[in-house]
């Protein structure tokens, strides 16, 4: 991965989530699943942030879905993970797990 | 469960383009946290939400402002064409199909071809696309097809000029 191009911590959280939720995940389910998983409080405002920083790396598409045609019916920007997202997503969390340091039961130092 | 004005308004302030898709997920919460916990406790989650999602909606606003003046929101104004646009031009879609005589009748469904760039920014060059609905000037248009990746077509499109019957 070319230097500029690592991604933060909460990154990582919004791409792993956007790979759990697939066609599923827009913002209010990127916010859940961060919140159930993690046990922390999201805004949902950092989520958009953060998905449109993604966008712009070329690691999110977005897609509008119109509403549906149901009263309370609501439109919604789903995200995907694009396949360079999916890429990322992978060095990531291998390079990750290679710096941490675990003994041959699986457990930390 | 309606959101308590002051917060909605906030948060219609600060987030910018995005403003209708952060309400309408903060929305469909609330009435799911009303379900759950209560009026009460699901208005002092929308007001927490408010609070910690200013700034960075804020920060997101003034970061895309710039990128969105240097690229002008597309209209559906700016890409109206007759039925001969692809046979003048010269134009074989890159994916999916041309526009048709039949996509220009009278009650026939609002339909638009994606730029190759346009698909590439967006839809990450998924053919997927095509099928999928993309709102211009707030109404839906379904996408046929994408256009190659050529300069020219912009290039023959100022050529020519293209019409644009707007009835």
């Amino acid at each position: 991965m070319p230097k500029g191009r690592y991604m933060g911590e909460f990154e990582l959280y919004v791409m792993a989530a956007l790979a759990n939720l697939g066609d599923y995940a827009y913002g209010m389910t990127v916010r859940r699943e961060i919140e159930a998983r993690a046990g922390r409080h999201v805004a949902i405002g950092a989520v958009y942030a953060t998905l449109n920083r993604l966008e712009e790396k070329g690691l999110v598409r977005f897609t509008l879905r119109d509403p549906l045609p149901v009263p309370g019916g609501r439109a919604r920007k789903h995200a995907r993970l694009t396949p360079a997202g999916h890429r990322a997503l992978e060095h990531s969390t291998r390079m990750l797990a290679r710096m941490l340091p675990i003994d041959s039961a699986g457990g930390r130092r | 469960m309606t959101p308590p004005r002051l917060a909605r308004w906030l948060v219609r302030l600060a987030a910018g383009e995005d403003r209708t898709f952060v309400l309408s997920d903060l929305e469909e919460e609330l009435a799911r946290q009303a379900g759950g916990r209560g009026d009460r406790a699901a208005r002092r989650w929308y007001w927490r939400q408010t609070v910690t999602s200013l700034v960075p909606l804020a920060l997101l606003r003034v970061r895309t402002v710039p990128r969105a003046a240097r690229v002008p929101l597309l209209t559906a104004d700016d890409w109206c064409v007759g039925p001969t646009f692809d046979a003048v031009l010269g134009i074989v879609p890159a994916a999916g199909r041309a526009f048709g005589e039949g996509d220009f009748k009278p009650g026939s469904g609002h339909v638009v071809m994606l730029t190759h760039r346009f698909g590439q920014r967006v839809f990450g060059g998924d053919p997927a696309a095509i099928g999928q609905s993309l709102r211009l000037d707030d109404r839906p248009f379904e996408i046929v097809g994408v256009l190659p990746d050529v300069d020219a077509v912009a290039q023959r499109a100022r050529e020519y000029g293209v019409s644009c019957d707007r009835a």
